[in-house]
């Protein structure tokens, strides 16, 4: 269960799969439809470089404030870029940040909660409690903090989101490996002589894959939301790097002029985060068809 | 069909929608109680027993539907009132008593509540008389200091105490019937009698009409003079309970009887009934409904349905082309020993 | 349960109050220096700075200080402006206590009916239509929906203020509320609304429900016995919520400049104004946990069965 942000799920149980689920999956057209468009982004990103007709920080002298014409598809902005090619870079950069800030997020959360959940005792009261306090931060306002200390860039807003979302993670794995704990194999294990850390990481730590992986499919989304409110309130990212959200703040000030400096980040932002969406409920649907 | 009676159902059939088709779970099912009798309607899990009470007060929700037949309390047919009209009928004729005690009551909010809103909705009662009735009520169940337990929880009280709650609602605003719909068998034997108890002296009114639901014949034939053996929807067998339990007729009446472990003769290995009864998604079976399981069974039984006989009221009457002879079997005698 | 979280309270803001005050000190080169450059001051003058900012003592004497004044009520001073931050703070509340109240009221007006007909109806059109609606508007992050409101309702339809907070205290402040309102809520609504129709769903498939309609209460009253205990998952959701909501609320203020909490808090950051910083993450830290713990003893009241 995502603790930050507005929409509370449930992570599914994928060991329990309906017959015939993935090829339900596979033959539904919202979800191909929504699987299309989130693979188009990922393909942007990581050719963003071979695809643009300009670069991101080019100029156009005299082509300030063009409308979208056959040149410029998305029209330039205020210094006489291409706001199509930005909005292909941002793209990357979105897509590396939230990958960025989900790694990070879980490569601590994984530690974290496996040394909670299996040492348990003291050490895990200490760890729950320091987790307690990084959960009364709202998830911006830590990696504000961050940037406070550190100055603006995407570092510190990528390692202050993650710390945020920390917590979340490390009490999924946490619960999970308390109850691997009392399974038969990590008393063999013990008997035949493993160390502890063995045991942990070998056997216990890919029994809560699944409930790892969902954890990440929902975080993404938070993550590249985030990541984009802080570079739109220029805390993050820095203009001239192209990112969505240091795009749409330098659009607002010319929103008047030129709206398709807004239009453009902004439906890229909605058709990426809203097709992930699209995506994990309809997963989520063919797995769980009892799920109303 | 007697004249007189409290309830008549009449060709009752509900019906639900399975697979693409409606099956009819209660097939043109037909019974009669007499006004302060106390008649137990008989069967296993499947036999559709639970869709017959909650048919009575038309709470049968999506995908089932009652398709057709007639449920009269009093004249008045339940099935075709209006939503206001079932509204008062609901709690104020009939009331009903489930399986779960605590599925009855709603976990926000105290049982003192619940009572005064039920009693609200049916008695011209002020808040405070209400009240007083309802710590009234409590005792009547034997609840101890019912005045402190107004305030409680649901999940605050234990499983016999809840389902004497639920007893209490029921009862609140003086049903004509009262429907306990298998009230035992979700708590444990030593509570089993108690409930027993209290639903036997509750109903010598004889402005009460008990119907008790149960697939333990033990049960009903602590309180009931008169029962109904269901079996798949059908009413297979009927009459005075210690007829009927003394010498059964149809022969699922004979293997019920026989299967229930019995204290007083230890019968060892235990009669079991073969097979289970029919899966109604494939629809009805033709015929009588318990041929395939039966030991008796002869040609016409697996086409035509056997006509309920002889259809005098109080007769203890039965649905079989070939019912059991009327010598008495000391198993089944012993089992039904207990029926007044 | 509650009595643990009650006591682990003060616990955690003091924890939080240090690891900020250390957050921000952790990194060389002091606010007076910052604050310094590019003017020509002379080494003297910086040293009776830190001495006036009590940044010449040890670290820990340091955070004491701090705590001890902001406990009584002394939040320190503005480095920019020089003004006390209880002063700033106390002209950006009353903006963003504004915003954020109406636009929690604005989103439960309308997520509680819409939760109710979506399970009431479940499985029609327009059950399907709200699912889906509300699918879209979690996808739309807070501060592209304000702009393209702005976008929309400013410059094309003209209808509404596009910036600041107006003027007065009636119908122009009003006006230059609406926008920002709207956006809030847009935000909030939507995962209200999935979590009320789950819960009614839940709910309303019960038994106990079946049984008050068994029991003649009016249709009415055996919606009121659903909807109380479906609120228990919304009003946990509250909570939940309340971290974006304040998230939400800095965003809207900043892109509407309506001069809250919001826009003080990124341009101090902007100005490395410590002291206003730190107020200011330490009191949402505070209000965050805080808000937390009364979700919880409202979802005890309402349901008595909660944290059992």
């Amino acid at each position: 269960m995502a603790t930050h942000g507005a929409f509370v799920e449930q992570p599914l149980a994928l060991a329990a799969l309906p017959e015939g689920a993935w090829r339900r999956v596979r033959r539904d057209p919202v979800f191909l439809l929504s699987g299309g468009i989130v693979l188009l982004f990922v393909v942007v990103a990581i050719c963003a470089s071979l695809i643009v007709p300009q670069g991101p920080t080019e100029l156009n002298p005299g082509a300030n404030y063009g409308a979208p014409s056959s040149e410029h598809w998305f029209g330039t902005d205020r210094e006489g870029r291409d706001v199509f090619s930005r909005v292909l870079y941002g793209t990357r950069m979105a897509l590396l940040g939230a990958l960025a800030v989900v790694a990070i997020d879980l490569g601590i959360g994984i530690v974290y909660g496996l040394l909670a959940g299996y040492v348990g005792g003291r050490i895990d009261n200490l760890l729950m409690r320091a987790s307690d306090i990084l959960l009364s931060f709202p998830s911006l306002i830590m990696a504000i903090l961050f940037v406070a200390a550190f100055g603006p860039g995407l570092t510190p807003v990528v390692v202050g989101l993650a710390l945020v979302y920390m917590p979340t993670a490390a009490r999924i794995v946490r619960s999970q490996v308390r109850i691997q704990k009392a399974e038969q194999y990590v008393e063999a294990g013990r008997i035949l002589g493993f160390s502890a850390p063995r045991i942990a990481f070998r056997h216990v730590l890919p029994n809560c894959t699944s409930q790892i992986v969902v954890q990440a499919s929902i975080v993404l989304p938070y993550a590249i939301v985030d990541l984009a409110a802080l570079s739109f309130l220029g805390l993050g990212v820095q203009p001239p790097t192209p990112d969505w959200g240091n795009m749409l703040a330098e659009a607002q000030k010319s929103l008047i002029l030129a709206p398709w400096m807004a239009i453009f980040p902004a439906l890229a932002i909605i058709l990426l985060v809203l097709g992930w969406n699209i995506l994990g409920a309809r997963v989520r649907h063919h797995l769980d068809p009892t799920q109303r | 069909m007697s004249v007189g009676s409290i309830l008549q159902v009449n060709g009752l059939t509900t019906t639900y929608r399975v697979g693409g088709r409606d099956v009819p779970v209660l097939d043109n099912l037909s019974f009669h109680c007499e006004a302060g009798e106390r008649v137990g309607l008989a069967g296993e899990s499947g036999s559709g027993k639970s869709v017959v009470a909650l048919s009575l007060l038309r709470l049968i929700r999506p995908p089932g539907r009652i398709a057709a037949g007639e449920v009269l309390l009093d004249g008045q047919d339940v099935l075709r009132l209006s939503p206001a009209a079932l509204r008062r009928v609901r709690g104020g004729q009939i009331a009903i008593v489930f399986q779960d005690p605590g599925g009855s009551l709603t976990p926000v909010y105290s049982i003192g509540t619940q009572l005064v809103e039920t009693m609200r909705a049916h008695l011209p009662l002020s808040r405070a008389e209400a009240v007083r009735r309802a710590v009234e009520l409590l005792g009547q169940v034997g609840i101890p200091e019912p005045e402190r337990r107004m305030e409680s929880f649901p999940h605050e009280l234990s499983g016999g105490m809840k389902q004497r709650v639920a007893i209490a609602l029921a009862l609140s605003c003086n049903p004509k019937v009262l429907i306990a719909d298998d009230p035992t068998s979700a708590v444990d034997v030593t509570i089993q009698a108690q409930i027993l108890q209290l639903l036997d002296e509750l109903t010598q009114d004889e402005r009460l009409t008990l119907i008790l639901i149960s697939h333990d014949f033990r049960v009903i034939s602590t309180i009931c003079e008169r029962v109904l053996i269901l079996y798949s929807g059908d009413i297979v067998e009927t009459g005075p309970s210690y007829e009927v339990f003394g010498r059964p007729r149809h022969p699922y009446t004979r293997a019920l009887l026989e299967c229930a472990p019995s204290i007083e003769e230890y019968r060892f290995p235990f009669a079991t009934l073969s097979g289970s009864p029919p899966n109604l998604v494939h629809g009805r079976v033709a015929g009588c409904p318990f041929h395939p399981r039966c030991a008796r069974r002869v040609e016409p039984c697996a086409t035509e349905m056997p006509p309920l006989e002889p259809t005098l009221p109080s007769a203890h009457a039965y649905a079989c082309w070939n019912p059991e002879p009327i010598d008495e079997c000391a198993s089944a005698r012993a089992a039904g020993g207990e029926a007044r | 349960m509650i009595l643990r979280r009650l006591a682990a309270f003060v616990p955690i803001v003091i924890a939080v109050s240090v690891l900020i005050f250390l957050a921000l000190r952790v990194v060389p080169g002091d606010p007076v220096t910052v604050l310094t450059a590019g003017s020509p001051v002379g080494e003297d003058v910086k040293a009776q700075l830190r001495r006036e900012f009590d940044l010449d003592k040890p670290l820990v004497a340091q955070y004491f200080l701090w705590a001890g004044d902001a406990i009584r009520g002394d939040l320190g001073i503005s480095l920019k402006s020089r003004v006390e931050v209880t002063e700033l703070l106390g002209q950006s509340f009353p903006v963003t206590l504004t915003l954020l109240v109406g636009g929690l009221i604005l989103s439960l007006l309308i997520s509680i009916p819409l939760g109710v007909i979506a399970a009431l109806r479940q499985g029609s059109l327009l059950d399907q239509a709200i699912i889906g609606g509300t699918l879209v508007f979690l996808s739309i992050p807070i501060f592209t929906a304000g702009i393209l409101g702005i976008l929309v309702f400013s410059f094309w339809l003209d209808w509404l203020p596009s910036f600041g907070r107006g003027d007065g205290f009636g119908l122009d402040r009003l006006e230059h509320l609406i926008l920002p309102w709207g956006v809030l809520a847009l935000a909030l609504t939507a995962a209200q609304t999935n979590t009320l129709r789950a819960g009614m769903l839940d709910v309303l498939n019960r038994d106990y429900i079946l049984a008050a309609e068994g029991r003649g209460l009016r249709r009415r009253a055996v919606l009121r016995h659903a909807l109380r205990t479906a609120l228990v998952p919304v009003v946990t959701i509250l909570g939940v919520q309340f971290g974006y909501m304040i998230v939400g609320t800095v965003l809207v203020d900043y892109v509407f400049g309506l001069g809250g909490i919001g826009q003080l808090l990124v341009d101090s950051v902007n100005q490395r104004d410590y002291p206003v910083i730190q107020a200011i993450v330490v009191m949402i830290a505070i209000a965050f946990t805080a808000a937390t713990l009364l979700v919880d003893l409202v979802c005890n009241w309402l349901d008595p069965r909660y944290g059992e």
